[in-house]
């Protein structure tokens, strides 16, 4: 640029018209390659993929998929920008879409609309870069940070756990002993079989651990305010239904029965996402 | 799989070369020959991967810039500019290579281009332009991509793609070249001219006539006058300024002469004309030979039919002038044969032989005349305004050994021959020819047209006038079949000169002002009102359509959130409004005005219900607030 500046000033001082020709030659090429530039980013389509479960300030791959959408003009160095995290792509033909990876945090819980995406390219030429804002479709949930918190005797996962967790009396868990009937026990535990054998009904006892449904009452979790609580809550609902557990959650008005399926544990965790916000 | 780097090193050798070929000739031997010598060396480097340190080369472009700076002054200040301009080319094409040395090389070879057009404005240029248009187009895409991963390596379809785009920039930029040509704003003279001074001479008519002074002329196209005429015939086209009546050593200059009682004949046909010089530091004027009267203007009739301006001609003027078409200016009372016959000190043996012969077999001044034209159409001298010969026996080479010359060799020649062949003989300076512009009427004579002939006088007549060029090969003769590439060519360069080299603001103007008039000419049919009814039936339902349509696509509680993310965007320019729902932005924003939007816009659009009219123009009051406390 300040070379045609330059070069206009000699046209316009020395009245050389091969100079005003080179001048036009110049000026002609800036605003081509300014069309140019423009068109390289236009007609772009943006996309995200985001797996199921996004955790806040946790760092998170997202497929970024980009398609050229002109009909037969190539884009060049386009780079795709999400949350301050670029994908690059180095020529995108037309109709042809291309993914790339990004690797993002997202700094708090509850629902974002996907950003808008920051397409740029310093293409054709390396003297200035162009933006272009696109919007990408969709909304993304952000569970809580999970905060994790030594579990208290009788939860935590059966096959790590600890003596004590073996040892608590359940009605769903493996069986841990067989006793004789005491009176009281529900019926269900009585081991029939062996009780047959035997003078006296003999009593299953069952552990705990996978056994008693656990609600948790969000609002009893431990925490200095609610996202910290929140992030125990993640922590446990994720530790527990993972070691085979239903779990449940209490908010302030509402039960969520427990259930220990994938499924459950999602819903639980964008509940607590959603939670004490409109 | 391509290197980026190595498509890039080719280009900007290419890039460089095409800066440098136009310049050539005009170069010093240093300046000519380092640049190959650079070019070979920066071509093995690409080979081998090596270059030469920038602690050798700093130095060494400083050295060159003190050895060519201590040479220069006002006169050669474009010479040792491009010679420069060359030797810091070469420098470059063999030191590192960066990005931004890439584009180092790039605008020294643009530079180098422009520099050549100030020596030569032939067609040519067009030719390295486009090319280097072309190069500089391809290799600056491809150092955008260099930039991006300087080894990034492309496959062949992808650089396929990626050249053919870039390609394209060129083509597409060409009707924008010429749109800016034509409109980019000229002056009415060069603000600082001493740069036009190329390497040759200018060609234009000046005080003194020195054959052999310069190897070449420069031809430049600029406009010395406009002379309002009817047309005249082609060899009728001789516009007098100056008479050279006197040798000075080698050179031809005009001194006080004789006093002579010069008359023009007034049988012949007259021409009137209206003449409009460009402003200029010669004081004589100028007018179709043989011009009787200038009228318009204080001025001077000389002796010898030179018509002289009292005060400079430094602004713009007009003066009339009455020229009578004729070759012979009569003298009564005759002339000065001695003044007349005075020749250079030393003539060389040859021409003294030549003249000698002139003199032995023409018994009177007019057999001389026309053995002179014998001699000269024998010797086959070509026309010719490069590789002219100089020094003190040029006019000898021009006749014998090179046989080639401008205007100024045939004329001085001449005279000086039937000078001593005994036939007084004059130089008259001023030009040949003139482009007659059909719409306006009138002649634009341009320097290149400076033209000398000759005067010769005989007795009993008086001074004819003779124009010895006329008698070089090919002058006036019919084109042959193998001289039609040569007549394109030349057509060629008439139409690049007459549409590029001499565009100039009078143009410019000529131009807007007919662009006015067919503007004004512009008018729209005649009214019939069965028409405009016609036309209203079509236009008005269409009208009614169009806005029903734009009415019914954007509902008012739409347009009233449009105008309130315009609003938050314009006071919160880092936000990022779009596809952000409103409490977010609420929340974003901090701002009470845009919550309180938010909460009645909200309970509206969740209630799936239309906004009541009070919470309509309560939204509309916010929305004007907040426009109106810009940060």
């Amino acid at each position: 640029m300040a070379a045609t500046l330059l070069l206009g000033v000699a046209a316009v001082n020395t009245g050389n018209n091969l100079l005003f020709l080179v001048v036009s030659a110049m000026l002609g090429f800036m605003a081509v390659s300014g069309l140019l530039g423009w068109l390289n980013i236009r007609g772009l389509t943006v996309s995200v993929r985001l797996p199921d479960e996004v955790y806040a300030g946790l760092s998170t791959q997202l497929t970024v998929r980009v398609e050229n959408r002109k009909k037969r003009l190539p884009s060049f160095l386009i780079t795709a920008t999400l949350l301050g995290h670029p994908a690059s792509f180095l020529l995108l033909d037309p109709r042809k879409p291309q993914t790339g990876s990004l690797f993002i945090a997202f700094p708090a819980r509850g629902r974002f609309e996907l950003p808008v995406a920051l397409i740029s390219s310093s293409f054709p030429v390396n003297f200035f870069v162009r933006y272009i804002r696109v919007p990408v479709a969709g909304s993304v949930l952000v569970f809580p940070a999970p905060r994790s918190f030594a579990l208290p005797a009788g939860l935590g996962k059966p096959e790590s756990g600890t003596a004590q967790s073996q040892a608590a009396p359940g009605h769903e868990g493996e069986l841990a002993k067989i006793s004789d009937y005491q009176g009281g026990e529900p019926l269900k535990l009585i081991h029939w079989r062996l009780s047959a054998k035997h003078e006296d009904y003999k009593v299953k006892h069952l552990t705990s651990t996978a056994t008693d449904p656990v609600l948790i009452e969000v609002d009893s979790l431990p925490g200095r305010d609610l996202e910290e609580r929140l992030g125990y809550g993640t922590f446990l609902v994720n530790r527990l239904v993972r070691g085979g557990r239903a779990v449940g959650l209490k908010l302030s008005q509402r039960v969520i029965a427990p259930d220990s399926s994938r499924s459950h544990r999602l819903k639980l965790l964008g509940e607590l996402a959603l939670y004490g916000q409109s | 799989m391509v290197r980026v780097k190595s498509v890039l090193s080719t280009l900007t050798l290419c890039v460089a070369l095409i800066g440098y070929l136009p310049l050539a000739p005009y170069l010093d031997p240093l300046a000519t020959w380092c640049f190959p010598a650079g070019l070979v060396a920066a071509w093995y480097q690409q080979r081998s991967g090596r270059t030469l340190s920038g602690r050798i080369l700093t130095p060494a472009s400083i050295l060159l810039f003190l050895y060519y700076a201590s040479g220069m002054n006002r006169d050669n200040l474009l010479s040792v500019t491009a010679n420069l301009l060359v030797m810091f080319l070469s420098v470059r094409l063999v030191g590192e290579k960066s990005g931004r040395n890439y584009l180092q090389i790039f605008a020294l070879a643009l530079f180098c281009l422009a520099a050549s057009s100030l020596y030569n404005l032939s067609a040519l240029f067009l030719v390295y332009l486009l090319a280097l248009l072309l190069l500089l187009a391809v290799s600056l895409v491809v150092l955008t991509f260099h930039a991006h991963d300087a080894d990034l390596a492309l496959e062949h379809p992808q650089l396929k793609k990626v050249l053919g785009v870039a390609g394209l920039m060129p083509v597409a930029a060409l009707p924008i070249l010429l749109v800016l040509f034509v409109i980019l704003p000229r002056t009415q003279f060069p603000l600082w001219d001493f740069l036009n001074r190329g390497g040759g001479n200018r060609a234009g008519f000046s005080d003194k006539v020195k054959p052999g002074a310069a190897a070449s002329v420069t031809e430049v196209k600029a406009v010395v006058l406009r002379a309002s005429s009817p047309k005249v015939p082609e060899n009728r086209l001789y516009w007098r300024g100056i008479v050279l009546n006197a040798l000075e050593g080698n050179a031809w200059v005009r001194v006080p002469g004789p006093q002579e009682r010069s008359m023009v004949p007034g049988s012949a046909e007259q021409v009137r004309q209206e003449i409009y010089p460009e402003p200029s530091n010669s004081p004589y004027l100028v007018a179709l030979n043989i011009p009787r009267q200038i009228s318009g203007l204080r001025s001077v009739n000389e002796a010898d039919v030179v018509f002289k301006a009292r005060a400079p001609l430094d602004k713009r003027v007009k003066y009339e002038a009455v020229s009578t078409l004729s070759d012979l200016v009569r003298v009564n009372g005759g002339i000065d044969r001695d003044f007349y016959l005075g020749v250079p000190a030393q003539v060389s043996p040859r021409m003294r032989e030549a003249a000698r012969q002139l003199s032995q077999s023409g018994r009177s001044d007019a057999d001389k005349l026309r053995l002179l034209e014998r001699f000269v159409r024998s010797q086959r001298i070509s026309y010719a305004t490069s590789g002219l010969p100089v020094g003190n026996d040029a006019l000898d080479d021009f006749l014998f050994g090179k046989k080639r010359g401008s205007c100024e060799f045939f004329a001085s020649s001449s005279a000086i021959l039937l000078r001593l062949a005994g036939v007084p003989a004059r130089l008259v300076g001023g030009y040949r020819g003139g482009n007659y512009n059909q719409m306006g009427g009138y002649y634009q004579v341009t320097e290149d047209m400076a033209h000398v002939w000759v005067e010769a006088y005989l007795d009993g007549r008086g001074w004819v006038t003779v124009d010895p060029t006329a008698w070089s090969i090919g002058f006036g003769r019919q084109a042959a079949l193998g001289d039609t590439l040569r007549m394109y060519a030349d057509a060629l360069g008439f139409y690049w000169n007459k549409a590029v080299i001499s565009y100039d603001l009078d143009k410019q103007i000529s131009l807007v002002r007919k662009a006015g008039g067919a503007v004004r000419q512009l008018h729209l049919p005649a009214f019939s009102l069965k028409g405009t009814l016609v036309g209203l039936s079509w236009l008005l339902p269409l009208g009614a359509a169009v806005l029903w349509y734009l009415g019914r696509s954007v509902s008012r509680e739409e347009r009233l959130l449009r105008r309130f993310l315009r609003a938050v965007a314009r006071r919160y320019p880092t936000l990022t409004v779009e596809r952000s729902g409103l409490f977010d932005l609420a929340q974003r924003t901090g701002d009470p005005q845009v919550r309180e939007f938010a909460i009645i816009y909200g309970s509206a659009l969740y209630g799936d219900r239309r906004l009541q009219p009070v919470e309509l123009e309560n939204l509309k009051r916010l929305v004007r607030g907040i426009n109106q406390h810009h940060p």
